[in-house]
C-alpha cells in the first residue's frame, strides 16, 4: 500500500458575503497517495477550486489542516510556504496565468530562476535551461520557445503553464480546470499530457466539472455544497 | 537575476512604463524650470540691487544733501574694514533731446567714476568697456561733456526683443535741474531758475534692473553737484556708498560707520549747516533698498510655499502613477506569489522597476529642463520677433533676461525628491498588495 502524500483534516473555509458568511468548504477530509491521479468534481460553486487553492497554499483555511508529507502547512513559516509553492507543488490554472513580458522559455524557467541569485544561476542555470528545453520539446512547443504568451493559442499557453509547473520537479501537480478554457480537441491534448505525466509517476490532483475528464483519473472526489458526497 | 530581467522587461516592453517615465520627466522638467526661473528672478534682483549701491550707505533723504561729506569720506577711507567709498549725488532732472520738445523726468546720479566703480559693479553694466577716466567721454568728440544713459531710456528693442546699445550714437541730451540752496530753497530766481547742461551720450548702462535702467542718467560728480546747487555755499553730497572688505561683518561695519557719522554730527552741532546732518543715516544695503527688496523677499517666501505645493503635487502625481502601475500588475504579483516568490523579492522587483522609471524620467526631465532653460531667452526672442509677444516685458518687470542658470543644489534636491517619490510611490502599493494571499491577487479581473 503506497504512502499518503497529501491529506486534509476537517478542512473548512468560508467567505464573507456582505453581512453573512458563506461556507464554501465544510469539514473536508481527503487523502492523496503518491503517484495517484485524483480529480475533484462538482458543480460550479461547490468549492472545488477553493479546496485546490488550500492544497496549494494559495489561500488559508478557517479551520482544519493540510498535511503534505505529514507536515502541517499551517505550521510553516512564510519562507517555507514559499518553498512549498515553488518546488513541492506545481500549479496549473484554468486561465494559464503566464507573464506576458516573458517568452515561453522564460515563463517555464521563472520558478527556478526566482530562487537563484545571479551567481547561483551561473552555476545551475544551464541545467535548468536544459530541463526547460526538454519540457518544451515534450510539450510540443519547440518552435514556440521564443514566443510571447499572446502569440500562442490557448492550448499552447496551457502547455507552457504545465511546463512551468513541472520545472522544479514537484511531488504534486495541482490543476484547476486546465481544459475549462479550451475546445474539446485542445482539451484532449492537455489531458493526454496529464495522463502521460501520471504514467511517469506524477501525483496529480485536478479540479474539473467535466465527468469525461474525471474518467481519466484513478479516482474522483465529488464535492457538493462544500461537502464530499462520494 | 530574475528581478533584474523582469524589471527590465516591464520597463522596456510596457507602454504604461513609458507613460510613467513621461510623467516623472514632465514633473522634473516643470519643477526645474519653474524653480530656476522664479528663484533666479528673486536672487538675480537682490544681487543686482546690491551691485548698484555697495555694502553700506551713508545718506541723507533730503534733496539738499549733506555737508562735510569729503571729510567723512576721508575718515571712512582710513578704516581698515573699508575696501572703497564713493560720494554720490542723487537728484531729479528733466531730460530732453536737442531740437526736440520732449521732456522726460529722470533720476540724476552724479558719480566719481574711479571710486564708484570700486564700490559698485557699475563698470560691468556698461556696453562700451573703457577706462575710468574716459568713462564720460563721448564717442565722437573727447572734448565734449558726456553722460551715461540707462539702456531703457529712449532706446528701442532689437529683433530679439532686447534693448540694445547703439555704438554709433550721436545724440545730444539736455539735462535741466532745479538747483537748491543748503536751506532747501530754489537757488536761483526769475528766468535763471534752472540749471541746464548739454551732454552727448557716451555709453549705455544695463544694470539688469528695469527701474534703474529706465530712469537713470549718470553724469560726473562735479557736474551733478553744480546742476543741483550742491556746490554752493558749502559742498554737499547725497550719499556715500561704501564697500567693505570680504569677511567683515556687515552689522559691525554699519555700527562703526554710524559712530563716525555720529562723531561728525557732534563735532559740527553748533555749525549753521548742522541741521543738514540731522537727516544723515547709515544703513546696510538691504535696509537701504528695503522698499524694493522686501516685496521680492516676501514674494520669494510665497514662491517657496508655492514650490512646496508644486513639489507636493508632483510627488502625489508620481505616487498615483506608481499606484496605478502596481495595480495594473496585480495579476503578475499573484502569479509570482503562486510560484513561491517571496514578498521581499516582489517588493525588490517593483522597486527596481520604479528605480528604472525614476532614473529614466528624472534624466529626461532634467536634460529637457536644461535644454529648455539654455534656450529660453532665444525662444522668448523668437516669440517677440515672429509674433511681437514678450513673456516678460523688460520695462515692466525688473529683469535683464530670463534667469536660466540651473543651481546645482536645486537640481540635486529635485533629483533626490523625484527618486524618493518614485520609490515611495511604488513601495507602498507593492508592500500593501504583495502580502495578500495569492488567490486574491489571481482572482483580480484585468
Amino acid at each position: 500500500m503506497s504512502k499518503v502524500l497529501l491529506q486534509t483534516k476537517s478542512l473548512s473555509k468560508s467567505y464573507k458575503m456582505g453581512a453573512t458568511r458563506l461556507k464554501v468548504l465544510n469539514e473536508i477530509d481527503i487523502a492523496v497517495k503518491y503517484g495517484e491521479f485524483v480529480t475533484i468534481v462538482g458543480a460550479s460553486g461547490s468549492g472545488k477550486s477553493t479546496l485546490l487553492h488550500l492544497l496549494g497554499a494559495l489561500d488559508k483555511p478557517d479551520s482544519g489542516k493540510v498535511l503534505f508529507q505529514e507536515e502541517d502547512l499551517s505550521k510553516l513559516s512564510s519562507s517555507a510556504l514559499n518553498r512549498y509553492r515553488n518546488s513541492k507543488v506545481g500549479f496549473v490554472f484554468q486561465f494559464y496565468h503566464l507573464i506576458n513580458e516573458l517568452n515561453v522559455l522564460e515563463n517555464i524557467l521563472m520558478p527556478a530562476m526566482a530562487y537563484c541569485s545571479a551567481i547561483q544561476w551561473l552555476r545551475v542555470g544551464g541545467k535548468y535551461k536544459k530541463k526547460a528545453m526538454e519540457l518544451i520539446e515534450k510539450l510540443g512547443l519547440q518552435d514556440r520557445a521564443k514566443h510571447k504568451p499572446y502569440q500562442l493559442s490557448g492550448g499552447e499557453r496551457q502547455r507552457v503553464a504545465i511546463g512551468r509547473a513541472l520545472i522544479n520537479s514537484p511531488a504534486l501537480l495541482l490543476a484547476d480546470e486546465p481544459t475549462g478554457n479550451l475546445d474539446w480537441s485542445r482539451g484532449q491534448e492537455i489531458l493526454s499530457i496529464f495522463s502521460q505525466l501520471h504514467q511517469q509517476g506524477q501525483t496529480i490532483v485536478m479540479v474539473t466539472h467535466d465527468q469525461r475528464v474525471a474518467q481519466k483519473a484513478d479516482r474522483s472526489i465529488v464535492l457538493s455544497d462544500g461537502r464530499i458526497t462520494e | 537575476m530574475f528581478n533584474v530581467k523582469l524589471a527590465l522587461k516591464y520597463f522596456l516592453k510596457k507602454p504604461i512604463s513609458w507613460l510613467a517615465t513621461l510623467a516623472v520627466a514632465i514633473s522634473v522638467f516643470v519643477v526645474l524650470v519653474v524653480m530656476t526661473v522664479m528663484h533666479g528672478l528673486v536672487v538675480d534682483y537682490i544681487n543686482k540691487t546690491h551691485a548698484t549701491v555697495g555694502d553700506v550707505i551713508v545718506y541723507s533723504d533730503s534733496l539738499v544733501g549733506f555737508p562735510y561729506y569729503d571729510r567723512l569720506l576721508g575718515e571712512i577711507d582710513k578704516q581698515n574694514f573699508v575696501e572703497a567709498a564713493s560720494p554720490v549725488i542723487k537728484s531729479f532732472a528733466m531730460l530732453s533731446v536737442a531740437g526736440g520738445n520732449r521732456g522726460l523726468g529722470v533720476n540724476l546720479v552724479g558719480i566719481e567714476a574711479s571710486s564708484y566703480n570700486q564700490v559698485t559693479e557699475f563698470k560691468s553694466s556698461l556696453y562700451r568697456k573703457i577706462d575710468n577716466d574716459k568713462i564720460f567721454t563721448p564717442y565722437f568728440d573727447s572734448k565734449k561733456s558726456g553722460c551715461i544713459r540707462g539702456i531703457l531710456i529712449m532706446n528701442s528693442k532689437n529683433y530679439q526683443g532686447k534693448f540694445t546699445h547703439n555704438p554709433l550714437i550721436f545724440e545730444k541730451l539736455i539735462l535741466t535741474c532745479f538747483p537748491l540752496s543748503y536751506k532747501g530753497t530754489l537757488l536761483k530766481a526769475a528766468s535763471g531758475i534752472v540749471d541746464s547742461k548739454s551732454y552727448y551720450v557716451a555709453n549705455d548702462s544695463d544694470t539688469g534692473l528695469a527701474s534703474v535702467d529706465s530712469s537713470t542718467i549718470y553724469i560726473p560728480f562735479t557736474d551733478a553737484q553744480m546742476l543741483c546747487g550742491m556746490d554752493s555755499t558749502i559742498k554737499r553730497a547725497s550719499a556715500i556708498y561704501i564697500k567693505i572688505k570680504q569677511g567683515e561683518s556687515l552689522g559691525e561695519c554699519v555700527d562703526k560707520i554710524s559712530q563716525l557719522v555720529q562723531r561728525m554730527k557732534e563735532q559740527n552741532e553748533n555749525d549753521k549747516f548742522s541741521m543738514l546732518l540731522r537727516n544723515v543715516r547709515v544703513e546696510d544695503w538691504k535696509t537701504y533698498k528695503r522698499e524694493s527688496i522686501a516685496p521680492m523677499e516676501k514674494e520669494q517666501a510665497m514662491l517657496t510655499a508655492l514650490f512646496l505645493l508644486i513639489a507636493l503635487v508632483t510627488v502625489f502625481v508620481i505616487f498615483v502613477v506608481f499606484f496605478m502601475l502596481v495595480h495594473h500588475k496585480l495579476r503578475d504579483i499573484g502569479i509570482l506569489r503562486s510560484v513561491g516568490i517571496s514578498v521581499f523579492k516582489i517588493n525588490g522587483l517593483f522597486l527596481l522597476f520604479a528605480t528604472m522609471i525614476a532614473i529614466a524620467g528624472t534624466t529626461i526631465g532634467a536634460l529637457g529642463g536644461w535644454f529648455f532653460l539654455r534656450y529660453i531667452n532665444n525662444l522668448e526672442g523668437w516669440l517677440f520677433r515672429e509674433f511681437g509677444w514678450q513673456l516678460w516685458n523688460r520695462t515692466i518687470y525688473d529683469i535683464g533676461e530670463i534667469p536660466h542658470d540651473i543651481q546645482t543644489e536645486v537640481l540635486c534636491v529635485i533629483i533626490i525628491c523625484s527618486l524618493v517619490a518614485s520609490l515611495l510611490g511604488a513601495f507602498f502599493p507593492v508592500f500593501n498588495v504583495s502580502r495578500r494571499d495569492p488567490v486574491k491577487l489571481l482572482s483580480v479581473d484585468q
